[in-house]
């Protein structure tokens, strides 16, 4: 009964979604508050009904209920209670639910949260989301239903991929979901201003904390998902310009120009039409990546089973949400009020450069993610666009990107001083010169190509010039440290949500630069008993043994790694057997020193005991994920300020203290 | 500057980078992209000795030799031609003798295929796109095989 | 009953949520401006930031001065702001979703893609079922969850492995025996259904290891038919069709006419006749005859075809064989085990403690067999039956 009360509840909330994409929006454009009024309860409720949906899947594989086809061909007693859970959304049908999920998750955060938004533009959005609810509903029940059963059901699940036993793995698709399908509410409110034919500064403030979520999400699911391919892999890449992959990192390109666009637009009431577009571009690309992983149409590590019908169906929604919202946006955006404007050297000029970047960036991914597809399909040609490609393009694009960050940061807005800036930079300029010259020593001055200098300087350059805004603002220079120290404490969120965000992508790029140009690969056969040296490391092959696990029994192999005479780190890498289907996996062995990383897997044994071991050494490679990590810190803190909750009931004397304000400014002529 | 001017500036700027991306895209699209080819192509095609492909197609029964240590060598073949390879490194988990894998480096002049890579996918009945589709083509692909992969297919998400 | 009462809850609850918020009176409060709200806080920002010292003064001049206009542009536009009067129309279409459409689309989809008429079946539950009401597959999961956390009960282990052969298991059955033999290496018996299981598992070629194992259980026990049957077939696939005509005669010599292998026996010799195989000298019978144990391929395929009952049926056709023949010849220990065995895993305790008495009963001069018999009984948590 369980399982058919969350087969109902899942229908009602198609329907629901239904009801929810016709009256408010209809409610919205004729100002009627009695349908608008619908809006907020409706998306609550859809909510709810997708989570009683969610729970009682969840629930048949707790129990391992295999009268559902679904758990009988992803799920088996035997797996830990950690993966039965996460094998809800280990496979096609659970986790486009779990997208549904999160996609009427951000209505109902919406509902209840943006009470600060007008009536009018909250149910407009609300009915927007409900449209995408209602695609993504009818695809779950009409063609990828995890509500099937099996009748009479068997008594055993046949899923027990070891590849999907991974905490790693366990969290990575929720992450990257919120990420991805958070976007799908800044869709909303862009489509709902455009129909509405409203959109100013407020309408950014308003949408800001949505792309801030989201884009914090996509940053850590992406972050996530690169260091799982890392560790669990065993070949030690972490970004394969993957379609999946890139499929993930285009949305997050535009969701960062988004970002900085809708910072301009709150500000300066500019850029407005280039943000709406952005918003609908952000998502669109979302869908895009959802159809690309989810169709099959790709060859990659993440392709669920190749269903033609499946892929139309995500096709139809990609094209009508991307052509309709494209039609929707030619129509209505040359009716907009223009927005204001600006000089090119000041605060909104660079980051309209950032946004110019970012979305060339991201185009170049593109071509590079669809040009085969496309090619095969017209000429039959199949090619792989890799690696090579993609450090051409993506990598000279983002170099102006870099260099630009910490002017931006400094410049005013309206009208900046470039020159006044540089000068400020000076000192940031001469810091990130010493820090290029004393890793560039400390690496070994002849092995370091220009190229690799270069990456260092820049990646240096945005730590300390983003940084350099704190000693900047607080005047230490000018006023002594204790009075600064009073500064640096009243700086508002934005200040350090900018400096960790920047501050951040340089740690990322240094990590990036760093292992691209110093990491090396050895790939031997050793002896037990045997010891090689390799960068400074000496290391023994001690043994191997079996071991059994829990459902599997592996062939551990043991190297001590010494430096110096001291041992450092026991490795031990292993191949596993899984018992019940015979699948070998692979596990790695990592030991981090600092930053860096000792990574050993391990290949076959020969005839005379010898096994085939891989070693890596990955300097500051650490610090890819670590500088991700301060990034989503940034976004936190940009969450966090209490500005953004601006709106709702504001106090009397607040007001009064507005009115006042007005009553000052606004007799000033204009400039 | 009047309004016309900065607008002017902005498209002139955006123009610029866009120019140069696409220059960059389409320099990027001639150089650096490789082919896939079968066995049979590389045969017919007389492939020029270290450009980069990416050779597809199942490893051969018996084929595989491990007698070089760290050095491996197996044969790649469409079920037409076969190609030698050699790699130096750890193979996938599910390498085996009649998987369909997909090899990634270049011809030595002695037609032997250097590999860099080489990837199958980790599930037992995965057959990367490109071979399966060379095969379907070449007619060696059997019906029933390819139903029971497509019904086990499920894989990584 | 319930199930049909929860769904109409729940589509009431969904016709409600639509309904409620048309009753609702909505004014416009100036709180609702919320643009104004936002530029207002706007201004307050711009005066802190200033206090700071964050932004030069100027700057916050032009600031202050930008947001206040935008404030003036949207206080003027709230001013024309009214609502459209409630129009009949709309109202009406949204009571008609809520009543009728609502539950109309629900329902006629649930009854489209839903099945009403399956319960919940957690496997916990479906295992749990009394012995009686349990099919084969229950019977042999719970085996296998058994096993699973004993698997160092041989005894088990040569229980379930003859089913997984007539399930057509091969594999698991290969492995089943494997298993046992771990416990009992010895086991003639369980080396012969290895061997067969083996067999079987590749399509009916007899491997060499299988091979081995069958020379082996022959040379201990040359009384047992199985093994010539394989190694006869073992002959014609390695191509010494004169030695595997031989073979297939001397098993044919000795066995009993009403044995269900003997057809397959026959159409096997006489295929070798047809490929040429010459018979040197006449066929030895085999010296003393026994009854070739394990099925043969006929079996096999009949219980491949046989409904879920049948094959029930059939199971406890081979424990009640057991049973009685242990009752009127006796047996070894190892039988009684697998009596025992067979009856707990079956769900039948009383039968089994009936079994353990019995047993002790037949085996009582022999201490060693009692003795084991106790340590079965106390493992069981099997008192036998006074």
């Amino acid at each position: 009964m369980i399982i058919e009360l969350g087969h109902y509840a899942l229908i009602l909330a198609l329907v629901v979604a239904a009801v929810q994409s016709v009256f408010p929006v209809w409610g919205a454009l004729k100002s009627d508050h009695r349908l608008m009024g619908m809006a907020p309860g409706l998306a609550v409720l859809m909510f709810l009904l997708t989570c009683v949906a969610f729970a009682a899947l969840t629930w048949a594989y707790l129990t391992s209920d295999f009268s559902l086809l679904n758990t009988y061909q992803n799920s088996h007693s035997d797996k830990p209670l950690l993966y039965k859970f996460s094998g809800v959304w280990g496979n096609h049908e659970g986790s486009i639910l779990l997208w549904v999920l999160i996609l009427v998750l951000f209505g109902a955060l919406v509902a209840v949260f943006s009470r600060n938004v007008p009536q009018q533009l909250r149910a407009a959005t609300l009915g927007a989301q409900g449209w995408v609810s209602f695609a993504f509903l009818l695809f779950v029940i009409v063609a990828s239903n995890p509500f099937e059963r099996i009748s009479p059901a068997p008594l055993q699940g046949s899923g027990l991929n070891p590849m999907l036993q991974d905490v790693g793995l366990a969290i990575h698709p929720p992450l990257l979901y919120i990420g991805y399908v958070g976007f799908s509410i800044v869709f909303a409110f862009a489509a709902a201003a455009l129909m509405l034919g409203k959109l100013d500064a407020a309408w950014a403030r308003w949408v800001r904390p949505w792309i801030l979520v989201s884009w914090i999400f996509l940053t850590l699911g992406i972050a996530i998902g690169s260091y799982w391919a890392y560790y669990e892999l065993g070949w030690g890449g972490w970004w394969f310009w993957d379609p999946v992959e890139n499929a993930s990192f285009m949305p997050w390109l535009t969701g960062t120009a988004l970002l900085h666009s809708a910072i301009v637009m709150e500000r300066r009431d500019a850029l407005k039409v280039w943000t709406v577009f952005l918003a609908l571009l952000t998502f669109s690309l979302s869908l895009l990546g959802t159809f690309l992983v989810r169709s099959g149409v790709l060859t990659s590590v993440h392709a669920f089973a190749v269903d033609p019908a499946r892929g139309l169906f995500i096709l139809a929604i990609l094209l009508i949400f991307v052509g309709g919202s494209l039609t929707l946006f030619a129509w209505r955006a040359p009716l907009l009020r223009q927005g204001g404007l600006f000089a090119p050297i000041s605060r909104e000029g660079s980051l309209v450069l950032n946004n110019l970047f970012l979305t060339t960036a991201c185009a170049a991914v593109f071509v590079g993610t669809l040009y085969p597809l496309v090619l095969e399909a017209f000429s039959g040609d199949k090619i792989s666009v890799g690696e090579p490609f993609f450090n051409l393009t993506f990598g000279p694009i983002m170099v102006p990107v870099l260099i630009l960050i910490p002017f931006g940061q400094l410049l005013a807005w309206k009208r900046g001083d470039i020159w006044g800036v540089a000068q400020r930079l000076t000192s940031a300029f001469v810091l990130a010169i010493l820090a290029t010259a004393g890793l560039v020593w400390f690496m070994g001055a002849s092995t370091t190509s220009i190229m690799t200098a270069f990456g260092f300087g820049l990646a240096f350059w945005a730590i300390f010039g983003s940084l350099w805004e704190i000693v900047d603002r607080s005047q230490v220079f000018k006023i002594g440290f204790a009075r600064a120290m009073a500064r640096v404490k009243g700086f508002p969120p934005t200040v350090w949500s900018t400096v960790l965000g920047h501050a951040g992508l340089g740690i990322t790029v240094l990590g990036i630069v760093t292992t691209l140009a110093f990491e090396s690969e050895h790939v031997e056969v050793m002896h037990p008993g045997e010891t090689l040296e390799q960068n400074g490391y000496h290391i023994t092959y001690e043994n191997s043994w079996t071991r059994n696990g829990a459902n599997y029994q592996e062939l551990v192999s043991q190297y001590t790694l010494r430096k110096g005479g001291n041992v450092v780190g026991i490795m031990e890498p292993a191949k596993r057997a899984y018992v019940s289907s015979g699948m070998p996996m692979s596990e790695t062995s990592i030991a981090t020193f600092g930053f860096s990383q000792v990574y050993f897997a391990t290949g076959d044994t020969d005839e005379n005991g010898g096994i085939v071991t891989r070693i890596y050494f990955k300097p500051l490679i650490t610090l890819i994920w670590i500088g991700t990590l301060i990034m989503s810190l940034g976004g936190v803190i940009a969450l966090l300020d209490r500005r953004l909750r601006v709106g709702a009931p504001v106090s009397a004397r607040k007001r009064k203290a507005a009115k006042s304000a007005i009553a000052s400014a606004a007799p000033t002529p204009a400039e | 500057m009047t309004r016309k001017q900065k607008r002017l500036g902005l498209i002139g700027l955006a123009g610029i980078v866009l120019g140069a991306a696409v220059g960059l895209v389409l320099y990027g699209l001639s150089s650096s992209v490789t082919y896939f080819q079968s066995p049979t192509d590389i045969v017919a095609q007389q492939i020029e000795a270290g450009q980069r492909i990416r050779l597809g197609g199942l490893v051969e029964d018996d084929s595989l030799d491990k007698s070089g240590g760290s050095v491996i060598k197996f044969r790649v073949t469409d079920q037409a031609e076969a190609i030698p390879v050699s790699y130096k490194g750890i193979l996938p988990d599910l390498f085996r003798e009649g998987q369909g894998i997909i090899a990634e480096g270049y011809m030595d002049g002695n037609g032997v295929f250097i590999a860099d890579t080489v990837l199958a996918k980790h599930d037992e009945s995965y057959m990367p796109k490109e071979v399966y589709e060379t095969l379907k083509e070449d007619g060696h692909w059997m019906e029933e095989e390819q139903a029971a992969a497509a019904e086990q297919s499920s894989n990584v998400n | 009953m319930t199930f049909w009462l929860v769904l109409a809850i729940l589509t009431a609850a969904v016709a409600l949520t639509v309904l409620v918020p048309l009753a609702r009176s909505h004014k416009v409060h100036p709180e609702e401006r919320n643009d104004e709200a936002v530029f207002r806080a706007q201004l307050e920002e711009i005066q802190k930031d200033l206090e700071r010292g964050v932004i030069a003064p100027d700057m916050a001049e032009a600031a202050k001065i930008e947001v206040s206009r935008r404030l003036l542009a949207a206080h003027k536009e709230h001013q024309g702001d009214d609502r459209s009067a409630p129009s009949k129309m709309r109202l009406r279409s949204v009571q008609l979703t809520a009543v009728v459409l609502v539950p109309l689309a629900a329902l006629s989809l649930y009854l489209q893609f839903g099945s009403p008429e399956i319960p919940d079946q957690p496997r916990a539950m479906r295992l749990a079922q009394p012995a009686g009401e349990a099919d084969l597959d229950i019977l042999i999961a719970r085996t296998e969850d058994h096993l699973k956390e004993n698997p160092t009960d041989g005894q088990g282990w040569a229980v379930i492995a003859p089913v997984y052969m007539r399930t057509g298991q091969f594999d698991k059955a290969r492995r089943a025996f494997a298993n046992a033999l771990n416990q009992f290496p010895e086991n003639l018996e369980l080396m012969a259904g290895w061997a067969e299981a083996t067999i079987f598992e590749n399509d009916g070629k007899v491997t060499e290891e299988a091979e081995k194992v069958l020379r082996r259980v022959n040379l201990a026990k040359p009384e047992m038919l199985q093994p010539y049957y394989y190694l006869a077939m073992a002959l014609g696939q390695k191509g010494q069709i004169n030695e595997a005509l031989g073979a297939w005669n001397t098993l044919l010599k000795s066995a009993d006419p009403s044995a269900p292998w003997l057809e397959a026996a026959k159409a096997q010799r006489d295929e070798l006749i047809a490929k040429g195989a010459v018979m040197e000298g006449d066929a030895q019978p085999i010296p003393a005859v026994g009854q070739p144990k394990g099925p043969s391929a006929e079996d096999m395929e009949a219980a491949a075809q046989m409904s879920v009952e049948d094959r029930n049926a059939m199971i406890s056709q081979m424990v009640l064989t057991l049973d009685e023949r242990l009752n009127e010849q006796g047996g070894s220990f190892d039988e009684w085990g697998r009596l025992i065995q067979a009856r707990i895993i079956l769900g039948e305790q009383a039968e089994a403690a009936e079994a353990i008495a019995r047993a002790r009963e037949n085996l009582k001069d022999d201490t060693a067999a009692l003795e084991r018999i106790d340590q079965l009984a106390a493992r069981l948590n099997l008192a036998p039956a006074q």
